[in-house]
């Protein structure tokens, strides 16, 4: 397995680091030097007393060894081998391991540009795109060319023919100042037309999710910072769970001057509300929550808008630790940051992780007592990774109805690709089947590794026909040792390798040959 | 005897500056606005030269190419198409179809009159 291929990597820097020879080490951790020869060179397993004597020896953090980093990095630099670009590149995945093994750095900044190239190559597809199939450029071009060719004409016979009669003259200056006119407002057009909002759209656009998603991992997705601002905020507000609603919004009023007002027109986008509006004639500032809006989302509105309003200079220090390119970039990030407080503050650490165990997991029980939505609760279910008091280790992502993955969070080690669909096999997908049911799976990777998984779809109420409804279906899941501890998985011989669905990462990376789902061609060997 | 020049295109400031270009290069010129207007002036008179645009309404340049070579009664007339710059598969298209040359837009004056005055040279030798 890639982990653990990694952790022999890690074995072996951290003794160079230590100056120690093989023997040396061996002799600390109480083992023979040609033991350690082989988990160095990924022969052999690093169990876990090992692991923990290496803790204790070595004084290092257990989580930042256990390599998920570098697992997570070595399977991303695998999926970009997936790329049609490499076709011609054959690389053995002992190669790949060799490589994030030893030149960490190196391989993240590969993966930069590889991200960089892959945005360029959609821009310019978009573009291109664009250019042939734009009815307006197509007439325009057209337009264009017959006001050159005329006028190129005209000033030639200008030029030749001194002599011309001057009616004639006349009026073939008049022509070309008439053309030269509609050639000026043809080129005004266009250069409005290129530089205006059509084709704005054409910047890709899923790259600010992506940086954001990737620094959302570079902290597990766990903030605890957050969780002290939340757990102070809770205790000024004196919140409960009954009447959440009103304490927070009266807290944002006397607090931060900042009205709720119930019933505001819905724009139908998601991230209506995240700041508060200017206030009209001088009035104090407002903050809008839609009427078709479920109590669960506005309540956790107000506690987002709380943290927006409050925990600026902690955002700036989390933002200081990230390299968000763009504008867009950190903003979204320091949503989704507000976003954790709001769930930090309803669903208590300590609290929630306890019910999580005791009534085994079962989100919408949790959704219920927590006064929460099943979002919320499977986002909160990902943050659970404080040391010492860790939770199940999840996995979760959103897809909304065309398949586009909009969240992904792979804490439970499974592979949810970067780029493009994910496995059509997903149940997070055939969830949409069975809407508002809980659908679970079984699910096998080529490598072996099994995970439990279940889905849900979840509608976001629009404003009426005009502004339809938004579908999403949200996955979540565990590796299948884990499963023991989830209400779904009762009744399901999760010791039966046979009924677990065969599932790949994506198409291109799968070397399931014989199924008949897919979507592409693979281009593993 | 005075030869005579049929201009198809649908601009009327390109139709103006091909006929005077052609007019006063010492040829009689006709004009239609359209393919199927090209093909009755035909039918009345046969021109010697066919200055022929791609992109007309309608019946475009290669349809009219086409029905001109279609025809035995046209074999001696002279075409030259008139096509968009770097559109290499039109020029090849109407070369195919029978057309004797091309003139990419926005062409040069001297140009069309120079390509024009050799065709027409050469059909009388």
């Amino acid at each position: 397995m890639p982990r653990q291929a990694m952790l022999g990597n890690r074995v072996r820097r951290l003794r160079h680091r230590q100056g120690l020879t093989q023997v040396a080490m061996a002799g600390q951790l109480g083992i023979s030097p040609s033991y350690l020869n082989l988990i160095e060179h990924n022969q052999r397993s690093l169990n876990r007393p090992l692991l923990l004597k290496l803790s204790e020896c070595f004084d290092i953090d257990l989580q930042a060894f256990s390599g998920n980093e570098e697992a997570r990095l070595l399977a991303d630099i695998a999926e970009l081998f997936g790329d049609p670009l490499f076709r011609d590149i054959e690389v053995e995945a002992g190669e790949l391991n060799e490589l994030v093994g030893s030149a960490p750095a190196a391989c993240q900044a590969f993966l930069t540009l590889y991200r960089a190239y892959r945005n360029a190559r959609e821009d310019l597809r978009g573009l291109s795109a664009r250019l042939a199939e734009d009815p307006y450029l197509a007439a325009s071009s057209h337009q264009l060319l017959t006001l050159l060719t005329s006028i190129r004409s005209f000033a030639e016979i200008l030029h030749d023919n001194v002599d011309l009669a001057a009616r004639k003259r006349q009026q073939f200056v008049g022509i070309l100042v008439e053309e030269s006119e509609k050639l000026t407002d043809l080129v005004n057009q266009l250069f409005e037309f290129i530089t205006g909002e059509g084709f704005q759209d054409l910047r890709g656009a899923d790259s600010p999710v992506d940086e954001v998603t990737d620094a959302l991992h570079a902290q597990h997705n766990h903030f605890p910072d957050l969780e002290d601002a939340a757990d102070a905020a809770r205790r000024e507000i004196g919140l409960r769970k009954a009447g959440a609603f009103e304490s927070l919004s009266a807290a944002l009023a006397e607090r931060h001057g900042i009205t709720v007002v119930l019933g505001a027109e819905d724009t139908g986008a998601e991230d209506t509300g995240t700041k508060p509006a200017d206030g009209l004639n001088g009035e104090r500032p407002c903050f809008g929550i839609p009427e078709a809006l479920p109590a669960s989302s506005a309540t956790f509105r107000v506690a987002r808008q709380i943290g927006l309003s409050t925990l600026g200079p902690l955002f700036e220090a989390r933002l200081a630790e990230t390299q968000l390119s763009t504008q867009a970039a950190r903003d979204m990030y320091c949503r989704a940051l507000a976003s954790y407080f709001a769930g930090a503050l309803l669903m208590p650490y300590d609290e929630f992780l306890e019910a999580a165990c005791t009534l085994r997991h079962d989100i919408e029980l949790l959704g219920r007592r927590f006064g929460v939505s099943f979002e919320q609760v499977c986002h909160r279910l990902t943050t659970l990774r404080r040391p010492g008091a860790e939770g199940v280790p999840f996995h979760f992502l959103r897809v909304d109805i065309a398949g586009n993955v909009s969240k992904r969070f792979s804490g439970s080690g499974l592979r949810i690709p970067r780029y493009g669909g994910t496995c059509p096999r997903w149940n997070v997908h055939g969830a949409f089947m069975r809407p508002g049911r809980i659908d679970r799976q079984l699910a096998r990777l080529p490598d072996g590794a099994t995970y439990f998984c279940i889905a849900k779809t979840e509608t976001k109420p629009g404003g009426g026909y005009r502004a339809p409804s938004s579908h999403y279906s949200i996955g979540i899941g565990c590796e299948v040792s884990f499963a023991p501890q989830l209400v779904y998985a009762d009744g399901m011989d999760l010791g039966k390798p046979e009924i677990a669905v065969p599932v790949g990462v994506h198409c291109r990376l799968c070397e399931r040959r014989d199924c008949a789902q897919r979507a592409y061609p693979s281009f593993v060997q | 005897m005075t030869r005579s020049v049929l201009v198809v295109e649908d601009e009327p400031n390109i139709v103006d500056s091909l006929s005077f270009l052609m007019k006063q290069a010492g040829y009689g010129v006709q004009v239609a606005r359209d393919g199927d207007a090209a093909l009755r002036v035909m039918e009345s008179r046969v021109p010697d030269l066919v200055l022929l645009d791609v992109m007309l309404p309608r019946r475009d340049g290669y349809d009219v190419c086409r029905a001109i070579r279609a025809n035995p009664a046209w074999d001696g007339v002279k075409i030259i198409m008139l096509t968009a710059k770097g559109r290499e598969l039109d020029r090849r298209k109407g070369l195919e179809l029978g057309a004797d040359d091309y003139v990419t837009k926005p062409f040069s004056t001297r140009e069309i009159v120079e390509r024009a005055r050799k065709l027409l040279e050469a059909a009388e030798e």
